[in-house]
């Protein structure tokens, strides 16, 4: 048995009591952390009762009804940022996006953590970095169509939903690699780092000749 | 083992298709090559998607969200791409034949209907009408302005006209992925005999006519600026 409520609670008790006494962009750092953290135990629930409708086991939903799920579900914090208070700071969006991301991560991690023991270190750095950078970068895809490269809304709006695909379809490839044993979940875990490394390359040579 | 073979053949085509427009949208900045490099990744992604469950788990996927999702974006993908060139405005009122596009997409989802998934099939429905009737408006558009092209300007005739090519390629998209779904429906063996594969090989063959479509349309709108 996995008390993910019980871990949901220790693990926002702390920020929600940062989100009191900081200030500004801090504060607003916090709140995203927050929510990433709250989408992450929502998608969970949302998870559950899809792939029980679907009368889906636990490793098909896992790769074919999950990460669409999380997919959207760690979008809809940043979309209610943007609708409803129509930042004019394009970049510190996108960084929230991340920041959204992070906080997904880091609760799917110590769900994985209670369930699975703390003994080996070397798995754990890797699923560690894999998960995380695999969240990160799938929200990196997402903010770049809401936030970059569209102005007109119907276009932003149709792209943003292109891009939650992209996003999704990438989870899912990563979720199917990495619940296969040996070198296959390796290669899972190594593929959104080699991605992150790329899309940090172009953004320097993007920003370079810009 | 066939649909595992079409399915890595298409792959690789995507991938190269894919890899050629990242690099041509991070050289070009320009964001009709982003909007063909996303057509690409989700294609790419999708069918990646697919093989990997083909391979792992000996079977095609039990619930087609993921793949299917990547599919149908491909085609809003395109069609923002399109739009890009097509601004005309689509009156059904001055051309009741282009009624026809919706009629047959509309009748096409509720024949596949009956196989798969309701919401599935009106999305992809909505989505290929509006890309067809835009391919086919841009088409006439294109038409009527080579009609009616003054003799010395060849530049702007030139760039006028380049997009044909793209819209006659998504046609051509669109065509094999109709026949591909209709042959899906009606056969089902495995072997080379079965049309699905012909037609499944014909939508990997189009993917790539995008590429030098779209480097026309960029070619022609360069050499009419200069």
């Amino acid at each position: 048995m996995n008390y993910i409520e019980n871990i949901y609670i220790c693990l926002a008790a702390p920020i929600l009591a940062a989100c009191i006494f900081l200030r500004g962009r801090s504060r607003r750092v916090m709140i995203f952390m927050l929510a990433g953290i709250s989408m992450c135990l929502l998608s969970s629930y949302v998870s559950t009762f899809i792939a029980a409708a679907y009368g889906a086991d636990k490793l098909t939903a896992t790769i074919e009804i999950t990460p669409t799920i999380e997919e959207i579900m760690k979008f809809l914090p940043i979309l209610f940022y943007v609708v409803v208070y129509s930042p004019k700071e394009k970049d510190e969006t996108a960084q929230m996006v991340m920041v959204t991301a992070v906080g997904f991560a880091t609760f799917e991690n110590v769900c994985y953590l209670t369930a699975n023991g703390a003994g080996k270190l070397l798995d754990l750095a890797i699923r560690g970095f894999g998960t995380g950078v695999m969240h990160v970068v799938a929200s990196v895809l997402m903010s770049m169509g809401m936030i970059y490269l569209w102005e007109q809304l119907w276009i932003r709006v149709l792209g943003t939903i292109g891009l939650l695909s992209l996003a999704g379809a990438f989870h899912a490839v990563y979720n199917i690699l990495v619940t296969q044993p040996g070198y296959v979940a390796w290669v899972g875990y190594l593929i959104p780092v080699l991605t992150a490394v790329l899309i940090v390359m172009v953004k320097k040579q993007y920003v370079g000749r810009t | 083992m066939i649909e595992s073979f079409e399915n890595a053949f298409q792959l690789i085509v995507a991938g190269g298709c894919l890899i050629y427009s990242a690099i041509k949208a991070i050289s070009n900045r320009n964001r009709v090559w982003i909007l063909l490099l996303f057509f690409y990744a989700e294609i790419f992604l999708g069918n990646l998607y697919w093989q990997l469950y083909l391979i792992f788990f000996n079977m095609s996927p039990i619930y087609s969200f993921v793949s299917g999702f990547c599919w149908d974006v491909s085609f809003a993908f395109m069609l923002l791409l399109v739009r890009y060139y097509s601004k005309g405005s689509i009156s059904i009122k001055k051309d009741p034949l282009l009624l026809v596009i919706p009629v047959f997409t509309a009748a096409m989802a509720v024949m596949f209907m009956q196989w798969g998934d309701i919401a599935e099939n009106i999305v992809t429905a909505v989505l290929m009408a509006a890309l067809i009737l835009r391919c086919v408006v841009g088409l006439k558009e294109i038409a009527g302005k080579g009609a009616y092209a003054p003799a010395g300007k060849t530049g702007i005739y030139e760039a006028d006209r380049s997009p044909a090519y793209l819209y006659r390629a998504i046609l051509c998209f669109c065509t094999a992925n109709y026949l591909s779904w209709i042959a899906s429906t009606f056969f089902f063996e495995e072997s080379i005999t079965n049309p699905y594969y012909w037609f499944d090989t014909a939508i990997t063959i189009s993917l790539v006519f995008f590429i030098p479509a779209l480097n026309r349309c960029d070619k022609s709108i360069k050499e009419t600026v200069e």
